[in-house]
């Protein structure tokens, strides 16, 4: 008998999975539009500190992300631009 | 990935800015009730305000056509060692665990007030051991020490009617169910990426373009991005969007064809008849077929995401991304083990009866004997097959090391959500990010990382985190393969088993650990200082673990886990950005009182190959990025003159008896240098040069030399990693308006190995660890002296100087047994600069440079091995002149700071080499500096 006889997953499951996925991040975002607290350009100097930043060390990321990426199946993910093989 | 980042950074911080920019009247009537109100008392007034001028300092306010930032940076990237089958004659040693250093320098540049350009180059040179397939020990320790490594590519090993491999102890069966790694180390290699954004802001917009390349000796990457922005909502949403392309094309070096012991783990040429075939091709190099996997992959991936402002101190940003990709998408290096246990015997029953020969004629009489013959030689093998079977209970088992096979398309989904909240008390954020990812391989993963950003005043912020990664297996992921079938296999006109691809179950097959199911926890702190000159220092560290005990439910086996450290370095400098402290001592620097006169006094102008020949004012800072790339392409030179084959053959190698058996085709040398001056007076600056090193030697077998085809010779070597770092100091004897003079001493620390090894499958067939030649070595081993004299003069447009340097080795030999020779140099310069911000030189170089003593090879292991020059010391070495054509531009708005990028090409005029020596081609040096 041949063990891999589970080998490949149906595509579509993976999409059906991630377009309700899509549609729970949809609702989520419209949510967000809605509910949020109106906040004036003048109360939103913390927002500008650097610990609120997207990313505080961006060039550190940029290191730690390029070891997740060799290193892991799926951490290239869609923001990879030409990281290289990595493939060591 | 500059680009990358800032494209990060820039919604909500653009957003932030042009908010803020509007209401910049308001704010200065607004601020301090509203901050009074509500920040704790160490948050002043002033230091929102300060904020909100930070804000609207963020990069894209800047004047036309300046210079924004620029980084440099170090990286290490380290493995503990991995658990491993040394194979059985220890040939696969893997002592050196895998490392990468990666150095990286990113500039940007402000062309109009809206639009900018990014730059951004990394290099990673990797070198040790990877593991190369994996496979229970019973297939890999067989009776006789043989190993999956067989010429013949086959092994024959017992597994019980589970399919429990079993092995020798040492004369009986015992279980040996255990995996272990088979390991491969290979010489350093190289990456090296060149990637360019351009950008464009409206005011509630922005676009960036994109693209680069990426290259290693196997992996070639060319890729294009395109990503935009848009604020809508009063800026409090921003919604950004983009997609990217890279095609990559996939060379992998196999092996030298099927000469045993050619690739010493596979013979790849069994394979040509697998559906991969198509990829294994087969490249004649100076007569020696070697094997090279071809192929080429193109993926897309398309993200969509929404950045929110919930409240005065929270955000929170949801994404979806698509990726696809197609074509090769195996690692050219991975193999997998596969065994084929033959079904339990029947048994023969009755032996054959004789043959009744009565009433026959002779001829029928000899047919029917000979039938029988054979039917009782098939029968006793039966019997004692069965027999075997029926004492032991062992499943006769052949086990096949194949090229893994990967689907030719893939697609994958990912989720993800980052939320950040501000703590104004301990003055911190809490930064939480979740991604999810699932593809049609059937792997599903799950990444949550936490972070507490801690601003602990004076510019730090100190960011502990921790990360927790899961994944599980894809559907065609197996640690090896076993079967319980009859081996699919056809022998051909020598008896040599081939597997008939068609035959076997699974069309696709991994054993490539990053397929597993396992779990990764992770945990490391950034720290980065923001100085008052608009420099930023960063750093930091984290600890992997990997293992398949992370997983929920258990993963992949504990012979698959491993760590790894990494840590970096990294310094930016933004200069049009005067910024404070995040506690709003807001410092607008005035610019530094000696950067005016740094740009026009004598020595700040010297070419951009001459090294310590300017000295800045007290106070002055610097950092430098300085590329040096040398090439070699012969032919090869005896003196001056161009000896012919015979003559190197003879004479070339001596002492070694074999003689020369190569000679250099072609060598080029790389070398990047991060450089930090400091000049604590105006009379002594203080310099440490970090440098990294790779080279690349191309060889080819004398003509006329017999070559033994079971053991040709090496053809390309390669190297690379962290070369010798230079602490030195300058002291200025005088400075006058036209003329000024200094001396230099330097000391250059012995960082840099001078034991790298050829590649294991190569070294493998001389019977012993073989290093590199001298010159493939990336630092001396030794601590040598750097002493320098440098005089400097100018008058108006002109320019000039002459220098006499020297590098003087002590304390050797090395560890390695050998002592490089003494070097000394002069040269002499003079330049013109049209305008402020261009300038040119012409410069004269001679150099004089001893030969090593001491031998970097024992001369027996020499002679086995064959030699060519470059690996005995009398063949380095020697004089030559030189003429350098430089050119200088000042960076964008630094022209009065003396920022500048420089190069400089290097052309031989005469060279007198000791021995026999590939000629130079000449030099390229480009050198990038900013002061701050």
């Amino acid at each position: 008998m041949n063990p891999l006889s589970h080998e490949s997953t149906p595509n579509a499951v993976v999409q059906t999975r991630a377009r309700r996925a899509a549609a729970a991040l949809a609702l989520a975002c419209a949510g967000l539009l809605c509910g949020c607290a109106s906040v004036a350009p003048w109360e939103r100097g913390h927002l500008a500190r650097p610990q609120m930043t997207p990313e505080p060390h961006p060039a550190q990321r940029a290191v730690l992300d390029h070891a997740y990426g060799s290193r892991e199946a799926t951490s290239a993910g869609a923001a990879a631009k030409g990281a290289g093989c990595g493939c060591y | 990935m500059a680009a990358t980042e800032r494209g990060h950074l820039r919604p909500l911080a653009r957003a932030v800015r042009s908010a803020l920019a509007s209401r910049l009247a308001h704010i200065a009537r607004r601020t301090a009730p509203a901050t009074t109100q509500s920040a704790p008392r160490r948050d002043s007034p002033a230091a929102l305000a300060a904020l909100t001028l930070a804000a609207l300092a963020l990069p894209g306010v800047c004047s036309a056509f300046e210079t924004r930032d620029a980084l440099f940076q170090y990286s290490r990237y380290e493995e503990d060692g991995r658990s491993f089958w040394p194979g059985p004659d220890d040939s696969v040693d893997a002592k050196e665990p895998l490392r990468v250093d990666s150095e990286r320098v990113a500039m940007g540049l402000a062309l109009t007030g809206r639009l900018s350009l990014d730059a951004n180059y990394v290099q990673d040179t990797w070198s040790g051991a990877t593991p190369l397939t994996t496979a229970p020990q019973g297939l890999m320790n067989i009776v006789t020490g043989a190993s999956t490594y067989y010429p013949d590519n086959t092994v024959t090993a017992f597994v019980d009617q589970a399919l429990v491999p079993y092995g020798y102890d040492p004369n009986a069966l015992v279980p040996r169910p255990g995996i272990v790694h088979m390991m491969t180390s290979a010489s350093a290699e190289t990456r090296r990426q060149l990637d360019l954004t351009l950008g464009y802001e409206w005011d509630r917009a922005s676009i960036e373009i994109g693209g680069g390349a990426s290259d290693e000796p196997d992996f070639q990457s060319r890729f294009v991005n395109l990503d935009g922005t848009m604020d809508f909502n009063d800026k409090r949403t921003t919604l950004n969007a983009g997609g990217s392309y890279t095609h990559s094309a996939i060379s992998a070096h196999l092996g030298l064809g099927t000469i045993p012991p050619a690739r010493a783990f596979t013979d790849y040429g069994l394979y040509l008849d697998s559906p991969a075939a198509t990829r294994i091709v087969s490249i004649e190099h100076d007569s020696i077929p070697e094997l090279f996997f071809r192929g080429s992959r193109d993926e897309w991936s398309a993200h969509l995401g929404l950045t929110q402002v919930l409240d005065r101190k929270s955000t929170l940003s949801l994404g979806v991304g698509y990726s696809r990709s197609r074509g090769s998408l195996e690692n050219p290096y991975k193999l997998v083990v596969m065994g084929f246990a033959a079904p339990p015997p029947a048994n023969p029953g009755a032996p054959p009866p004789l043959p009744v020969l009565t009433g026959l004629t002779l001829p029928q009489r000899l047919a029917a004997t000979r039938a029988y013959t054979l039917a009782l030689a098939a029968y006793n093998r039966a019997l004692a097959e069965y027999n075997r079977f029926a004492t032991t209970g062992m499943l006769l088992t052949t086990v096949f090391n194949l090229p893994e096979s990967r689907p030719d398309r893939r697609g994958q989904w990912t989720l993800n959500a980052d939320y950040s909240r501000y703590f104004s008390t301990p003055n911190a954020a809490l930064n939480v990010q979740y991604r999810w990812s699932a593809d049609d391989w059937g792997i599903d993963a799950h990444a949550l990382e936490l972070q507490w950003r801690q601003g602990i005043g004076r510019g730090w912020v100190v960011t502990p985190r921790v990360r927790y990664y899961t994944q599980t297996h894809a559907d065609f992921y197996r640690a090896y393969y076993m079967f319980l079938e009859q081996a699919p296999v056809t022998l051909d006109a020598f008896g040599i088993p081939h597997l008939d691809f068609a035959r076997i179950g699974p069309r696709h097959y991994s054993s490539d650990q990053r397929l597993s199911a396992y779990g990764a926890a992770s945990a490391g702190i950034s720290i980065s200082r923001r100085f008052a000159r608009g420099v930023s220092l960063e750093a930091g560290i984290e600890r992997y673990i990997h293992a398949g005990s992370l997983a929920p439910g258990g993963g992949e086996g504990g012979f698959a886990d491993f760590n790894y450290w990494s840590f970096d370095v990294g310094l930016r400098i933004e200069p049009g950005s005067r910024a404070g402290d995040d506690t709003g001592a807001f410092a607008a620097h005035a610019g530094h009182g000696g950067h005016d006169r740094h740009g026009s006094h004598p020595g700040a102008l010297v070419p951009a190959g001459v090294d310590g020949a300017h000295m800045m004012p007290a106070g002055t800072m610097m950092a430098g990025y300085r590329f040096g790339w040398t090439a070699q392409s012969g032919p090869v030179l005896r003196g001056t003159a161009e000896p012919g084959d015979f003559d190197i053959a003879v004479r070339g190698c001596t002492p070694a008896n074999s003689g020369c058996i190569t000679a250099p085709v072609d060598m080029t040398m790389s070398m990047h240098m991060l450089e930090l001056m400091y000049a604590p007076t105006d009379r002594v600056n203080l310099m440490v040069m970090l440098h990294a090193m790779d080279m690349d030697m191309n060889m080819r077998p004398l003509n006329g030399i017999g070559i033994d085809p079971a053991s040709p010779p090496h053809t390309h070597h390669d190297t690379g990693g962290v070369g010798d770092t230079t602490v030195a100091a300058l002291v200025k004897l005088f400075e006058t308006t036209h003329h000024e003079m200094h001396l230099g001493l330097g000391i250059s620390i012995p960082t840099g190995a001078v034991d790298l090894e050829m590649s294991h499958a190569g070294a493998h067939s001389h019977g012993g660890d073989l290093l590199m030649d001298y010159g493939m070595q990336l630092g001396s081993g030794t601590w040598d002296v750097l002493p320098s004299a440098t005089y400097n003069g100018r008058a108006g447009r002109l320019w000039w100087g002459a220098q006499i340097e020297a590098a003087r080795r002590t304390g050797g030999p090395n560890e390695s047994g050998y002592t490089l020779g003494d070097r000394f140099g002069a040269s002499a310069w003079a330049g013109w600069s049209p305008a402020d911000w261009i300038s040119g030189s012409v410069r004269g170089v001679y150099t004089a440079e001893g030969a090593p003593a001491g031998l970097v090879n024992d001369l027996d292991l020499l002679t086995a091995m064959g030699p060519g020059p470059q690996d005995l010391p009398q063949n380095y070495g020697g004089r030559a002149w030189d003429v350098g054509f430089g050119l200088s531009l000042a960076l964008p708005g630094r022209r009065h700071s003396g920022d500048r990028i420089g190069v400089e090409w290097l052309q031989p005029v005469s060279q007198h080499v000791r021995g026999y020596q590939l000629r130079r081609d000449g030099s390229l040096s480009v050198n990038l500096q900013m002061t701050f």
